[in-house]
């Protein structure tokens, strides 16, 4: 209040209000701040976070591209592939058009076919099948006989027994038509000549061997046989030849003959030991060596068939430690391609590395240009002309076959 | 007027007056009650605030440099992974750290500038089939960006230094070398691979010779054959064993792939042994095994063409990677069989393991032991026990150079002519990518680290 001059001062003798509620918030407000002053004071800092990176969203893994050319090219020479995908049995173009289920409900590891008429043989859980065009099935063979290897050309088919709780050498030859099957005293590995009515099947002595499959032993036989349908097969390649050759206590594995029926592939070796690929000419000649990487086994071989010449491309994949009785499909483990050329005796690398991964499929294409190999990260074609191309393949599923003609 | 208020008397007699004592006794209770209160609220909610452990989220860490131009992907992770070391084409030399920020220049060489010696040159073919880099880098820079280790125009392996533009020429007068010189972490040891070529019609190596030298340029040792690497320790070098090229034999007339014909040689490297500074040496690649390892991409090789000419140790000192090559493959195998395979080889044991690869290219060892290379368009990381990984397809048209991975081994650098591309080695699909400001030297890691 302002004062003028001469005012007189005047004495109030009442009492100042208490007014205990402001002096209360002014309290409080006091006291809050001075709170957080002290807490500021005296309480102790945390150590400093780790800095927490703020990522972007997530990039896609980089995968192999897909070459559109040289699928292009890939698709010219070879029909639709075999696939089996979520229980289905389809085939579909290498460039990922026109998939169409083949058989519902088919398990195939091992496909024959399919002929003019769009039949073909499959294998299913060591069941022969016969898949008709419209997809009906019939079963071949008979009700007590369990395959563990299928081969075969057109109508005639060799199937193999299932060692377990079955002779390991009671194959049977049959005929997908009529269905007639007569035994044959081969054994798992079998094969036959796509061009030739010659087949292979491997013989005596059979060893029981573990390191194949978890936690079972496998029979093995020590000697190659080849043969023709109605004659009795016969020796190209004895136990006391193959031991010479692969080491003591060898053992076949895997069987693929040319298209001509010349010349047998055959994988040799041991669980733990190094493993090797001799070819041996039906007449028994031995042609050629093929050692494999250290701990690597054949997943599988194939010949070729190009215009007159044939290549045999041998896909060994890593078995070493747990990766030896590992399914195709979860085998963590790196492997490659390799093909060689009887007619000059070389070879080259058509794969390796990262498609290899749990690869689960394999096959030659039908004019003998490319192999492809399939895996679940999808299916990769090698074109092998001059220069080798590698394209990735929309397809998905485990290739079973790469034939020339689709069923109709 | 002015109102002046007298002190209170007691009036404690005065019944009118026993009301407004409680309520002064209230306005003394209350705000000392609040004043407590509120230093328990406040110190509460303060305890909250400070003792509150905050998350740093890292987008673009405050006065971190932005990102080089054409930079793609998350930069910021490279931040801290060292300094990438580089040249460009009048021979400066510069360093930057390797999300692309502070770059400085370290100096100028005149031997750094862009140009090398004559291709096509006979004297060089030969050479090819004596050593060849495991990678296509013209010179290295050691982390401290002062010296330069390289191969002078005029075929001299030579160390240089950037602050005075001094040069010290490694190999003898007379002779010429394969590379710059090898070196360990420290630079206190040097390797150097020496040759002499002669011989009619067709060039051929006729003597091959190897110096081991200390910082300070004195020399240790002079080795028959040629040396390919030195330990990151100082403590060893990987050299060629003579007495496996006696056991395999002279190689005879050949024509490599990637030139002209060239003559027989005994001064090729058939097998590999391990010096040691401390004395003495022993073998650890014996000429059987390199021919087992390359009849497995080539069953029917003749083992006469068959040299190693390149090797490189592992972080470890355990392991090498081995490149060798078929001297007497025809010259167009670059479409036809292998005529080259990459080899891990295990030098306590001596074994060999192949790498397959159809035209393996670059190749180096990762400092947690992995392997990465190209090959066949692709590039490749193989972890140690666990399945190989895609780092990056289609590298055919990149012109990459060289892979070399940062100093703690999580990236791997595809160095390419016109772009950088970073690639985290456990995760591919983080990766940076930005334009090659130079030409790769080294990436070092971060002074002080």
């Amino acid at each position: 209040m302002g004062r003028l001059l001469g005012d007189p001062e005047v004495w109030d003798d009442s009492p100042a209000r208490p007014r205990p509620a402001v002096r209360g918030l002014v309290g409080l407000a006091t006291g809050v701040v001075a709170g957080l002053l002290l807490a500021f004071a005296v309480v102790p800092r945390p150590d400093p976070p780790p800095p927490q990176i703020r990522l972007p969203p997530a990039a896609e893994a980089p995968r192999l591209q897909v070459q559109r050319q040289v699928l292009y090219s890939a698709g010219l020479g070879g029909g639709p592939m075999l696939v089996s995908r979520s229980g289905r049995l389809e085939q579909v173009k290498v460039d990922g058009t026109e998939r169409r289920v083949v058989a519902q409900n088919l398990r195939a590891s091992a496909v024959v076919g399919p002929d003019r008429a769009g039949v073909l043989v499959a294998m299913d859980s060591g069941v022969v099948t016969r898949v008709e065009a419209n997809g009906t099935t019939r079963r071949l063979g008979g009700d007590g006989f369990v395959a563990g290897g299928l081969a075969g050309a057109g109508r005639r088919l060799l199937a193999c027994p299932d060692p377990a709780g079955q002779p390991a050498d009671a194959s049977l030859l049959l005929d997908a038509v009529s269905g007639r099957a007569s035994p044959v005293r081969l054994g798992c590995p079998v094969a036959w000549a796509a061009g030739g009515g010659v087949f292979a099947g491997s013989g005596g002595p059979w060893t029981r061997l573990a390191g194949f499959r978890p936690a079972t032993a496998v029979a093995r036989g020590g000697s190659v046989l080849v043969g023709r349908p109605g004659r009795r097969p016969r020796v190209v390649l004895d136990a006391r030849r193959l031991r010479a050759v692969a080491g003591r206590g060898a053992v076949v594995d895997g069987l693929a003959l040319s298209p001509d029926g010349r010349l047998v592939a055959v994988s040799a070796g041991r669980p733990g030991r190094p493993w090797l690929v001799l070819v041996v000419g039906t007449g028994g000649r031995q042609l050629a060596s093929i050692p494999l990487a250290d701990g690597h086994r054949p997943a599988w071989m194939g010949w070729s068939d190009r215009q007159g010449s044939t290549t045999l491309a041998v896909a060994a994949v890593d078995r070493r430690g747990d990766l030896a009785t590992a399914e195709l499909a979860a085998r963590q483990g790196t492997g490659y391609v390799l093909a060689w050329q009887p007619t000059d005796r070389s070879a080259r690398v058509l794969t390796s590395g990262v498609p290899m991964v749990a690869a689960d499929g394999f096959a030659w294409s039908s004019d003998g240009d490319s192999v492809a190999v399939s895996s679940p990260a999808g299916v990769l074609v090698v074109k092998q002309a001059d220069v080798v191309y590698t394209t990735a393949s929309p397809v998905t599923g485990t290739l079973l076959a790469w034939p020339a003609e689709a069923a109709p | 007027m002015r109102v002046l208020r007298r002190p209170v008397r007691d009036q404690a007699a005065d019944p009118l007056l026993e009301r407004r004592r409680g309520r002064r006794r209230m306005a003394l209770v209350v705000p000392v009650v609040a004043v407590v209160c509120g230093l328990v609220v406040g110190g509460l909610a303060g305890e909250r605030v400070v003792g509150r452990r905050r998350v740093a989220v890292v987008a673009r860490p405050a006065g971190a440099a932005a990102a080089p131009e054409g930079a793609s992907g998350p930069i910021e992770q490279l931040r801290g992974a060292g300094a990438l070391l580089f040249t460009d084409q009048q021979g400066r030399a510069y360093a930057q750290a390797a999300d692309g920020s502070g770059r400085r220049v370290l100096g100028q060489l005149g031997e750094l500038a862009a140009r090398r010696a004559a291709p096509g040159l006979d004297v060089e073919v030969a050479a090819l089939l004596l050593a060849a880099a495991p990678d296509d880098r013209p010179a290295e820079l050691a982390p401290d960006g002062d010296l330069v280790y390289l191969r002078t125009a005029d075929g001299a392996a030579t160390v240089g230094r950037l602050a005075d533009g001094s040069l010290r020429r490694l190999v003898p007068a007379g002779w010429k070398s394969t590379g710059p010189p090898r070196h360990s972490a420290d630079g206190n040891l040097l390797g150097v691979c020496g040759f002499r070529v002669g011989g009619t019609p067709l060039p051929s190596v006729t003597a091959a010779r190897s110096w081991v030298l200390d910082g300070s340029g004195r020399r240790l040792a002079t080795l028959p054959g040629c040396l390919y690497d030195v330990a990151a320790d100082g403590g060893s070098a990987l050299v060629a064993d003579p007495a496996q090229g006696r056991l395999a034999g002279p190689v005879p007339f050949g024509q490599f792939r990637r030139g002209p014909p060239v003559g027989g040689s005994d001064q090729l490297t058939r097998g590999l042994r391990l010096w040691r500074r401390d004395g003495g040496s022993r073998p650890v690649l014996g000429f059987a095994e390199v021919v087992r390892v390359f009849r497995t991409v080539q069953p029917g090789v003749d083992p006469h063409g068959l040299v190693i000419v390149t090797a490189v140790l592992g972080p470890d000192g355990r392991q090498a990677l081995v490149r060798i090559v078929d001297a007497q493959a025809e010259a167009g195998s670059r479409t036809g069989p292998e005529a080259e395979v990459l080899a891990l080889v295990d030098l306590e044991r001596g074994r060999a393991e192949p790498l397959p690869e159809h035209l393996p290219g670059w190749f180096t060892f990762l400092p947690t032991g992995g392997l990465a290379w190209t090959g066949g368009g692709t590039a490749t990381y193989l972890p140690r026990g666990r399945p190989p990984r895609l780092l990056r397809s289609g590298l055919v048209n990149e012109g990459v150079y060289a892979v070399v991975p940062s100093p703690d081994g999580a990236w791997v650098l595809l160095a390419g002519g016109t772009s950088w591309r970073f690639v985290r080695a456990d995760d591919p699909s983080v990766q940076v990518t930005y334009p090659a400001p130079g030409r790769l030297a080294t990436w070092a890691p971060e002074p002080g680290r």
